[in-house]
């Protein structure tokens, strides 16, 4: 990531609904079935 | 402060001449509660279209020496957002603002001029023709001369604010770009925006950009960004705000003796997002030293 504070948009990852979240500020943490999709 | 550190950009005045670069400081309000941002020279926020963007499929930065390649892709909240809620903001606080615009076309480029026209708040436009992360307009527009006149006088035409036209290194003819939007009616030209760059990770064998390529910043680029504000000031007579890789005191002297009355500064502010502030300081307490006005040391250069 470059600015770690929300604002330049560059931790971008895609979650399972296709939106995009920032690792910054949405994450770091997030549910795996988030990122990854599908279930056990 | 001294007074020393005012400057005219055209119709323009400034406070001081250190801005912060579109893109690089969010909209300005995110970084409220650690710098003092109505301090800073202008705020050129994050590009606005008309519509909202989502931006470029991730990665979307990485690192290189000296700096970084990015493929944002022009993220940003749209006009009406930014007008309802985050103008008001920036003007609660005393910013100047300067909106930086991005277009498809030369019809939204004029619109968002025509649009931004009617609302308080704002300080100046900053016309995007140089990103180089977006498929339609962006760059394709300061490559050419003509193309970069056509949406200059769109955007002057539908505008009283002062207009700000932000050029690509990307130009084969750079001065031919920079004389003619300045006959088009632009007050000042910013320069330079990125370089389209790419980086491979030797690994996966992937780029590192899930754009393939992104713009190159940071002091990597500072030396190109130097010379094309030493080449395009001799070129123009508008005012030149110069972009590139500035880190320090030393560095925005260098821009300002190559010829810019205003400096941006971008990536430092990833590192460092009291970059400005401080640089202000730091140049007041400079010119009071040398008893000068930062004006004085504008296009000094001695060359034979």
């Amino acid at each position: 990531m470059a600015c770690g504070v929300g604002t330049c948009k560059g931790c971008a990852v895609h979650n399972n609904k296709k939106k995009y979240k920032y690792v910054c500020s949405d994450g770091p943490v997030f549910d795996a079935e988030e990122i990854f999709g599908g279930g056990a | 402060m001294t007074g020393r550190l005012e400057v005219e950009l055209g119709v323009l005045t400034l406070e001081n001449p250190i801005m912060v670069a579109s893109g690089t400081f969010g909209y300005g309000l995110e970084y409220a509660e650690i710098v003092d941002i109505g301090r800073i020279g202008a705020i050129s926020v994050k590009g606005i279209s008309l519509e909202p963007r989502l931006g470029n499929a991730p990665p979307r930065v990485c690192e290189t020496p000296s700096g970084m390649l990015n493929s944002i892709g022009l993220a940003n909240i749209g006009f009406d957002a930014f007008v309802a809620k985050t103008l008001p903001e920036l003007q609660k606080r005393g910013v100047t603002v300067v909106v930086n615009t991005y277009g498809t076309s030369i019809e939204e480029f004029q619109t968002l001029a025509a649009r931004f026209d009617k609302v308080d708040g704002v300080a100046a436009l900053e016309v995007n023709i140089s990103c180089p992360n977006v498929k339609a307009g962006g760059m394709h527009f300061g490559m050419f001369p003509e193309a970069a006149a056509e949406v200059t006088a769109a955007v002057r035409q539908a505008t009283s604010l002062p207009v700000i036209v932000k050029l690509s290194p990307e130009a084969a003819d750079l001065t031919g770009v920079a004389r003619a939007v300045a006959n088009a009616g632009a007050d000042a030209i910013s320069l330079i925006n990125t370089i389209r760059g790419m980086s491979i990770d030797v690994n996966t064998r992937r780029p590192r950009l899930g754009n393939v390529m992104g713009g190159l910043s940071g002091p990597a680029i500072r030396p190109i960004a130097v010379r094309m504000v030493f080449e395009v000031h001799r070129a123009v007579d508008i005012p030149l705000i110069g972009i590139g890789g500035i880190t320090c005191l030393r560095d925005a002297l260098e821009f300002f003796i190559a010829g810019a009355s205003a400096i941006q500064v971008g990536t430092a502010n990833f590192t460092n997002p009291q970059t400005a502030t401080d640089l202000i300081d730091e140049l007041d307490a400079y010119c009071e030293e040398k008893d000068i006005s930062v004006t004085d040391l504008v296009g000094t250069i001695e060359v034979d």
